[in-house]
């Protein structure tokens, strides 16, 4: 949801550290309707120009606060707020080429709109119950992918 | 109860016009709209695409709520409190001063229970009644007596809260979502934990009413390439003659376009709508209401949810409370029309005005 807004332009550029770029980092805001805590991000993929960054090489930032993908999924205290940039780092020695690169973000909320467990059967009807077992409900990611300009 | 002072002001426009009827004579007496205690509200949820891009704050979304006459709104603190749960003094005060500046009632508070709060553990019943108390913390100090849960809340946390609504004055309602059955057994699960307290109870959304196809859903699949219009057409007419969708489905796929156009058969058929007047029996437990809508033409017409015999309805069963316009439909236009929220709720509000009688 809410796709055309997710990639942010502002803030593409590199990581500089110690006069050295280091990598580089993106902008996005969270593709639904509220805040969540952070570890209800499921699932977060970024690719860059057709290439996935590996998992061990990406870092979210909300708040202030640098999270690994490891880290991210148990921060069950920190708040992404609504509309707040989450700041995607990535490491690459010398980051990237200035000019435009397409950013591809695959990202999954985990909702909680049903239970975990249904004991008791009464969410048959969302087809969450197949040959007898109930499979929690986790929505599949949303892409988006969008081309942004990096200067430097 | 306290009267507020928006109440003292309807209740003077309500004594004003009974004024103005009767000195008309029996003509306009007739056609005078039943009495009724349903009020016009909103729901924030509506005004997401513009908050997430910060071209509305929250007090943007005051304004608008009262210059279209709303009495009361329903809040989402997840989109719109600032360090939510724990806001600062400061901004509950702002909130307070708006409430007063802009005379809107804020009605009900959207809770989310996160139950599968991290990838490797699932909420506890404990930690799922602190999670509501959390929620009634910051919905006490915005001034909210009413707290709208959503459908997949477990109901072992619903139960675990129950002995906390007495001692907190809060009063929780499960919301009644398509596809929700209001004869099906989640719904008659609720109902026995409604009959151990008073302050439990319902919100029906308007989507148990759906009695048509969605046009903004359509005409974006035709648009994104999905389903084409020929198609779209075909399954249209097939659901309302009652064609099975088995027929349909082989039809659709012999047809000329992408193989996605039979996604659209199931979502047609899936059309379920509920009769209105099975909620009288329990209109005293509904204490809100989500008024659901994709989408309303130029004329201020739903095509999707025809609200006349719902409100009939809800003016026979004495529903006393809010309509709270949840427009759902960004992500349906956000293409051709985006941040049509406003304009939409505003649509809503016009068609609510009709048919409870105040135009």
């Amino acid at each position: 949801m809410q796709d055309p807004y997710v990639i942010m332009t502002t803030g593409f550029k590199n990581s500089v550290t110690g006069g050295a770029i280091t990598g580089y980092q993106v902008k996005i805001r969270i593709p639904y309707y509220r805040g969540v805590y952070l570890s209800a991000v499921d699932y977060l993929k970024l690719s860059v120009d057709g290439v996935d960054i590996p998992r061990d090489d990406l870092r979210i930032a909300v708040n202030g606060r640098t999270f690994t993908m490891p880290e991210m999924e148990e921060a069950g205290d920190t708040r992404w707020f609504y509309g707040d940039p989450a700041t995607l780092l990535v490491a690459k020695s010398g980051g990237l080429v200035p000019g435009i690169h397409t950013i591809t973000v695959g990202i999954t909320i985990r909702k909680s709109y049903f239970p975990a467990q249904d004991p008791e059967h009464l969410y048959d009807f969302f087809g969450l119950w197949k040959s007898g077992k109930y499979e929690p409900f986790i929505e599949p990611p949303t892409v988006i992918t969008k081309k942004v300009t990096l200067v430097q | 109860m306290d009267m507020t002072r928006r109440d003292f002001v309807h209740a003077g426009i309500a004594t004003a016009s009974v004024a103005a009827l009767s000195s008309l004579g029996g003509m306009a007496a007739r056609a005078a709209p039943p009495r009724h205690k349903i009020k016009r509200g909103v729901a924030t949820y509506s005004y997401q695409e513009d908050v997430m891009v910060k071209q509305m704050s929250v007090e943007d979304m005051f304004r608008e709520m009262s210059d279209i006459g709303a009495y009361g709104f329903e809040c989402i603190a997840e989109m719109m409190v600032p360090d939510f749960p724990n806001p600062s003094n400061a901004w509950i005060d702002q909130w307070h001063g708006w409430v007063d500046q802009y005379q809107l009632v804020p009605c009900a508070y959207t809770q989310f229970i996160d139950s599968m709060r991290t990838k490797h553990h699932n909420l506890t019943v404990e930690e799922g009644v602190q999670t509501m108390l959390r929620d009634f913390r910051l919905a006490k100090r915005l001034g909210i007596p009413k707290i709208r849960c959503l459908i997949g809340t477990p109901v072992d946390i619903l139960e675990a809260t129950l002995p906390y609504l007495e001692k907190n004055d809060m009063w929780i309602g499960v919301e009644l979502h398509a596809p929700i059955r209001i004869d099906g057994p989640l719904m008659a699960r609720l109902l026995k934990i409604s009959e151990k307290s008073d302050r439990f109870g319902f919100v029906p959304d308007f989507s148990i009413f759906q009695n048509a196809p969605n046009p903004f859903l359509r005409d974006r699949l035709i648009r994104d390439g999905l389903l084409t219009h020929a198609a779209a057409m075909y399954i249209e007419n097939s659901w309302e003659n009652h064609v099975s969708q088995a027929k349909v489905v082989a039809e659709v796929a012999k047809m000329k376009g992408p193989p996605t156009s039979t996604n659209y058969v199931q979502t047609v058929y899936g059309i379920a709508t509920q009769n209105p007047r099975d909620l009288i029996p329990f209109m005293s437990k509904c204490r809100h209401i989500h008024g659901k809508t994709w989408g309303l033409t130029e004329n201020c017409v739903d095509p999707a949810i025809d609200l006349t015999p719902v409100v009939a309805a809800l003016i026979e069963g004495g529903y006393d409370g809010i309509i709270a316009t949840e427009y759902e439909g960004q992500r349906m236009m956000d293409d051709i029309m985006p941040f049509s929220a406003m304009e939409m709720v505003r649509r809503h509000h016009v068609m609510q005005r009709r048919l409870l009688g105040e135009i």
